[in-house]
């Protein structure tokens, strides 16, 4: 006779087996957070002649990137940065006149096996003229991303990206490559980065930054981005891709 | 994840004919078991060859069974039901036991001696002593009969059960059995997280976890609630199991009519809920609840195939009332708060209606002596509303359990709460019970189907594709006012008095109120559920160093979930004002619109949402009953259960393939006569995830917010986007005037683990007389993690997981730990008397109060909001709001005998509870997560609520006309003192933003508790109650120092409205019933 337990077990071995890997999404933080904070270090020199320097486009310097996604799939990625943005006549930010000075990339739909969503290419975005008065970037600047890959997996939710850039100015063009991190959290010390409140202490607020990031309170960081003397960013303490603690 | 919506569930035998006439089942929960042995009177050797035959009303035909080599027998499959076994065999004289009363799921042991033909003498014929303790299991609970139906007063109109008197409610009855609100808590756990079963069928809701068939119980036969100590067989749970067993028809035309009503104008006088500081107050109360409907069944081919059949219609109505007040500047009522005056002929009233019609059609054929099948069909459809009514029911909340609240007629205006509801189940279940090898080899099969429906449309008959047609309710979007303004600003459906009296003169300081919501509809939906199910065991009977009952067998469901939703006009806003009586400019902010964005700031989508997800359950079991030497039987067994969940696009989003349920359990009989029990279990068990997670977090709800200079119910959605402007800093944003949020997909943790249960039961029972026994059990469980959504940056973004453990290990872990140890006496109705008495202690204690937040009422299974921000988990540990320590239930019946046709039954019950714990909450609108969020100091600390009594009665005349018809009048009385104790308070001590600080929000005393708060906060030591102090500026409510979020002292108001009572216990109500039974 055939006992129950025999039919049972393969059966459970059969269905333990099934379902497959759960999908995960391409996650890239929109605006909510800030923004990423872009820090770069350029690859070569400095192109386009005379006047093309480190005073223009300095060998070590941040950005700050807004990217969201657009279209029934969320597959369109589009970025506006900050030192594109445009300036009214009394030299005070504005919103942008058009959206030429937004960049445009493709990205997938699941991240691959290291939890990565890659966008291979953004559309150059150029500085245009403020909406307030129509006063034309001066001189024409413009950047271009590429190779922006997104550490996406559960853990990080696309908190962390790398990529690389071209910064034009007038002229002079230069390649940069550095890495993004998302929320941009100002600090004094190294506790301020702590990624939770702690209420007991009077922390009612977390850094946000991700808990499974290494990030200390980086005051060269928090220089890059202008921010006052004596007020750091937390920002990572590795240069490599991804920053993430074993 | 955010809450949805916010808004602020012999003679004897006279009645006992008239209970068992229409209760002739068969085949459908048949899983009980009479077992013994029997053995020479003389010689107390086994005698072997016996044969053993039950017979039942409850039973076509007989079950016939043949004692072992060791004299056991054993009868299967079982249906509940009062039960006679003879005894023969040759060279002994015939042996007969009757009335022996047999419930669902138990096996009871009945030992005979027989005596040897030698001695002589007749038949041997033995009533009423049957055993009553089930020796079979350690299951613990309680199993709810005709009998107990008949002689108590239960489901109390406009309670759990509703005017179908749902066969849930009469859970209640058992030991750790409690109302919560949603249904029935059992054990500590809420009551999403129930098993539902309707002859074996899963009726959940499969996207809330909620009973998705509240069947009457005119239909069920009986009612068996498993509070705990359950085998494998049994599993998907972290509460208990509710489990309805329906009837059957037999080889006689049985059948009954009926018709119940509870007048409202007999109703008690209910105190009245007031809000300090309110310029609207008003009731709810029930004006007529009530049904009727009729049974029958009977043989279609006598010994073949049977036919049950029934129809129950319903009706509810609800009459509220609302009166409106204006203030007397500068005066203080008695208590300190400030002083209103009725405004005179201001009342208005609004009914809320509901109707149900449910209906079962049920056949049971009879293949052979060894197999049958059955198919049971059931519909409850139910409707709310009308042109001029509330439903009783409104969308976000339809699977509440209690009519909408009178906040919705004080706070909120009509047309936003003008809805017809549509809320309706069909279950379809296929059963086929076969046994082989003379019963030792048993199969049982089924199939079924659950389906679904719950929709919320337009008060005015319109839908979804009017929601931009401004002429319709549908097209009318609703707002909620974030500033006090007149009353007139917000209500435009006001007696004429409350407009001359508010409208005239300076309406900025008259009839000054905050509104939730104003405007057309708010949240329309509509939810189609499916859940396909099947389930087949085999039973084995083995005899190896005792003997064993083997079970195996594999189950499986696949759920789907149509979620079809829109806000009225598309979009919510939230109204900024200031309103039109200050002369401002509306300048609204949608909070909530689904969306997407197709190009840079240019929106897509017609503002509804449409998603479908699934849900794969499969599970097995292996499980052994192992009888060792007649004295204990030692349950042991393994059971696996695998769920796997998928998003909108059909892609896995939750793979939970790791459900190993260990159980063991042992009980042992110290009489070995099958009158006692000493038991104990322990076993693993895993919550079945409802669908409500994959429809909102695994598929994203797109959504779209801006600002807008316009009025919305003018304008319309599309012409204010045409206002739309950015009032952000955040320039640099690709889209400067929309936001698309929440539009992601949530992550999952990839090592995600299913939510589990450790359970501990061991108790003791004995039989004290017979048909009575008394035991004492404890009951221990502990939560070993759960699944919830969480965030690391302050809200932008959740993912799922484990708090406390993988990717969210920075969260505290969840923790829920629940004792309670019960004593329990119960005699079955036997000698004209019954009585069911149990004390139960509990203690619940932890963070994490399960699959709804009691607090805010919110019911999003698994991805609830407690677990969101850590910050919002300081001072969360503590007594959860289950967290009732004593219950005590008597239920005492006693059948009067008058004439031979007449008699008259009464049956009292007191149930009684302490109260559970209050705390001291406070709004977090710097998180965005709004009122109650925070709690100011630890869980529990502003103590409980008072012990909330009621005494029922159930009194009917019972008059035969004949041998099986019976005629039986009777009224039921519920809270017949009409005790009127509160059952909810308000808990929010702080409401508004800190007077000093520049608005900010309460932040917690950390471990802060009443009498050890240190300075500069509270009062020496606690935090005062609230209230209004004269000015020269006139009143102000009382403030205090609290911490906020940065820890940094602040002045915050005191919500003079904390621990004021929210609600009270239902107050007096007569229910009259009339039956005709044949």
């Amino acid at each position: 006779m055939c006992k129950p337990s025999f039919l049972v077990v393969p059966l459970l071995v059969l269905l333990t087996a099934c379902g497959g890997e759960i999908n995960q999404t391409c996650i890239v933080q929109r605006p909510g957070l800030g923004g990423y904070l872009f820090v770069m270090d350029r690859t070569g020199a400095v192109s386009g002649g005379a006047g093309c320097d480190d005073t223009v486009l300095p060998p070590r310097m941040a950005d700050n990137l807004r990217f969201d996604k657009l279209g029934a799939e969320q597959l369109e990625v589009v970025f506006r940065a900050q030192s594109m943005l445009p300036v009214d006549a009394d030299g005070n930010p504005d919103f942008p006149a058009s959206t030429g000075d937004v960049g445009r990339g493709q990205i997938g739909s699941s991240p691959d096996a290291q939890g990565i969503c890659a966008v291979p290419s953004f559309t150059t975005a150029n500085a245009v003229p403020a909406l307030s008065d129509g006063t034309p970037p001066d001189p024409a600047r413009s950047i271009t991303l590429s190779n922006t890959r997104f550490l996406s997996a559960p853990a990080y939710q696309g908190s962390q990206a790398e990529s690389d850039a071209t910064y034009t100015i007038g002229a002079c063009s230069a390649n940069y490559h550095g890495l993004l991190l998302t929320p941009i959290a100002t600090c004094a010390t190294d506790a301020d980065c702590n990624p939770f409140a702690d209420p007991a202490t009077g922390r009612a607020a977390g850094s946000g930054v991700n808990p499974f990031y290494p990030v200390s309170c980086s005051m060269e960081v928090g220089a890059l981005y202008g921010e006052d003397p004596g007020t750091g960013i937390c920002w990572f303490t590795g240069t490599t891709f991804p920053q993430v603690q074993q | 994840m955010f809450v949805r919506l916010i808004r602020s569930r012999g003679l004897g035998a006279l009645a006992l004919v008239a209970a068992l006439l229409p209760s002739v089942v068969l085949a459908q929960g048949a899983t009980s078991v009479l077992t013994g042995n029997v053995v020479d009177t003389q010689t107390h050797a086994p005698v072997p060859d016996v044969v053993v035959t039950a017979t039942s009303p409850s039973l076509q035909g007989e079950q016939v069974v043949v004692t072992d080599s060791t004299g056991l027998y054993r009868i299967p499959q079982l249906p509940p039901g009062t039960y006679t076994l003879r005894f023969e065999k040759e060279t002994y004289r015939p042996y007969t036991r009757t009335g022996i009363d047999v419930a669902a799921d138990r096996t009871l042991r009945l030992n005979v001696e027989l005596l040897p033909e030698a001695i002589q003498g007749e038949t041997i014929t033995v009533t009423g002593a049957a055993p009553v303790v089930d020796v079979g299991s350690s299951t613990v609970g309680a199993t709810i009969n005709q009998d107990f139906i008949r002689n108590f007063a239960l489901s109390r109109a406009g309670g759990v059960g509703g005017a179908v008197r749902s066969f849930d409610s009469i859970a209640t009855a058992a030991p750790q059995a409690a109302v919560d609100l949603y249904g029935i808590s059992i054990s500590g756990s809420t009551s999403p997280e129930n098993s539902y079963l309707i002859d074996g069928l899963a009726v959940n809701n499969p996207a809330y976890g909620v009973l998705g068939t509240p069947l009457t119980v005119e239909f069920l036969d009986e009612i068996n609630v498993i509070t705990g100590g359950y085998m494998p067989e049994y599993g998907r749970t972290t509460g208990g199991a509710v489990s309805g067993i329906t009837k059957s028809g037999g080889n006689e035309f049985h059948g009954s009519v009926w018709g119940t009503f509870t007048p409202g104008a007999l109703q008690g006088r209910a105190k009245t809920v007031t809000t300090a500081g309110a310029v609207v107050a008003g009731t709810r109360d029930l004006y007529n609840i009530g049904d009727f409907g009729a049974t029958l069944g009977g043989y279609i081919i006598k010994d073949k195939l049977w036919f049950f059949a029934g129809v129950q219609p319903s009706f509810t109505r609800y009459s509220y009332k609302r009166q409106f007040y204006i203030e007397n500047p500068g005066q203080l009522d008695a208590d300190g708060n400030q002083a209103y005056s009725l405004i005179p002929n201001s009342e208005q009233r609004r009914f809320a209606d509901e109707k149900s019609i449910q209906f079962i059609g049920k056949l049971t054929y009879l293949i052979s002596s060894d197999h049958r099948l059955s198919l049971t069909v059931t519909g409850t459809p139910t409707t709310g509303g009308s042109d001029s009514a509330f439903s009783v029911r409104v969308p976000g909340v339809l699977t509440g359990r209690a009519p909408f609240p009178i906040g919705a007629y004080t706070l909120q205006t009509f047309n936003s709460n003008h809805f017809l509801t549509n809320d309706t189940a069909y279950d379809v279940n296929g059963e086929l019970n076969s046994s082989f090898l003379d019963k030792r080899l048993l199969l049982d099969v089924r199939l079924g189907w659950h389906h679904q429906i719950d929709e919320g449309a337009p008060g005015d008959g319109t839908g979804f594709d009017n929601i931009h047609n401004l002429n319709t309710l549908a097209g009318i979007p609703s707002l909620a006012p974030l500033y006090n303004s007149n009353v007139l600003d917000f209500e435009d459906q006001v007696p004429a008095s409350v407009r001359e009296a508010c409208g005239t003169g300076d309406r900025t300081t008259k009839c000054q109120t905050s509104w939730n919501l104003y405007g057309g509809n708010n949240f329309l939906e509509r939810q189609v559920l499916d859940s396909f199910q099947g389930k087949a065991t085999i039973t084995y009977l083995l005899n190896a160093l005792g003997h064993h009952v083997i079970k195996a067998g594999v189950d499986g469901s696949l759920s789907y979930y149509d979620h079809l939703k829109t806000y009225g006009g598309g979009a919510w806003y939230f109204d900024f004002g200031p309103g039109p009586s200050a002369g401002g400019t509306t300048v609204v902010q949608e909070a909530r619109r689904f969306g997407y964005l197709s190009d840079i700031d240019t929106t897509a989508g017609n503002g509804i949402l449409n998603a479908k997800s699934k849900s794969v359950i499969i599970g097995g079991f292996v499980q052994d009953s192992w009888s060792i030497l007649d004295k204990v039987t030692l349950n042991v067994g393994l059971r696996w259960d695998g769920q796997y969940i998928y998003d909108k696009d059909g892609l896995l989003g939750i793979k939970l393939g790791n459900e190993w349920s260990p159980r063991i359990g042992f009980v042992w009989d110290p009489t070995q006569q099958g009158r006692s029990k000493i038991f104990a279990n322990y076993g693993r068990y895993y919550e079945a995830v409802p669908l409500d997670i994959a429809d909102r977090a695994l598929s994203g709800e797109s959504l779209l917010i801006a600002n807008h200079d316009c009025d919305p119910r003018v304008v319309g959605v599309a012409g204010c986007d045409l206002t739309t402007a950015n009032r952000g800093s955040n320039i640099a944003r690709p889209n400067v005037k929309w936001r698309n949020v929440a539009v992601d997909k949530t992550a999952v943790d990839p090592n995600l683990q299913p939510t589990s249960n450790d359970e501990i039961v061991a108790g003791g029972e004995y039989e004290v007389f017979p048909s009575a026994r008394l035991g004492v059990s404890y009951t221990y469980r502990n939560l070993v993690r759960t699944i919830e959504d969480m965030s690391a940056d302050n809200g932008n973004t959740y993912f799922v997981g484990n708090p406390g453990e993988g990717i969210a290990t920075s969260f505290p872990k969840a923790t829920r730990t629940y004792h309670a140890v019960t004593l329990q006496f119960t005699k079955n109705f036997s000698d004209l008397w019954q009585a069911q008495v149990s004390y139960t202690w509990s203690q619940l204690r932890g963070n994490y109060e399960g699959l709804f937040v009691n607090g805010t009422g919110q019911l999003d299974p698994n991805i609830n909001a407690t677990f969101d921000l850590a910050q919002l988990l300081v001072n969360q540990d503590g007594p959860l709001s289950g967290d009732i320590t004593h219950t005590i239930k008597v239920f005492a019946a006693k059948e009067f005998i008058i004439s031979s046709v007449l008699s008259l039954s009464l049956g009292l019950t007191y149930t009684g509870a302490s109260g559970p714990p209050i705390s001291y909450t406070g709004p977090s609108n710097e998180t965005g997560y709004g009122p109650g969020q925070v709690y100011i100091l630890q869980r529990g600390q502003g103590g409980r609520l008072p012990w909330v009594h009621s005494v029922d009665a159930r009194l009917a005349l019972n008059y035969r006309l004949s041998k099986d018809s019976v005629i039986t009048v009777g009224v039921d009385g519920f809270n017949l003192f009409n005790f009127q104790n509160p059952i909810r308070v308000d808990e929010e001590y702080v409401t508004l933003p800190s007077l000093t600080g520049g608005g900010r929000d309460p932040g917690p005393i950390v471990n802060g508790t009443q009498g050890t708060i240190p300075a500069p906060y509270g009062v020496n030591g606690y935090l005062p109650r609230g209230g209004v102090v004269a000015g020269p500026n006139g009143v102000t409510l009382k403030t205090v120092v609290l911490p906020d979020p940065d820890q940094q002292p602040q002045t915050y108001a005191i919500n003079p409205n904390w621990g004021r009572p929210t609600q009270y216990q239902a107050v007096r109500s007569f229910r009259f019933t009339a039956r005709f039974s044949f």
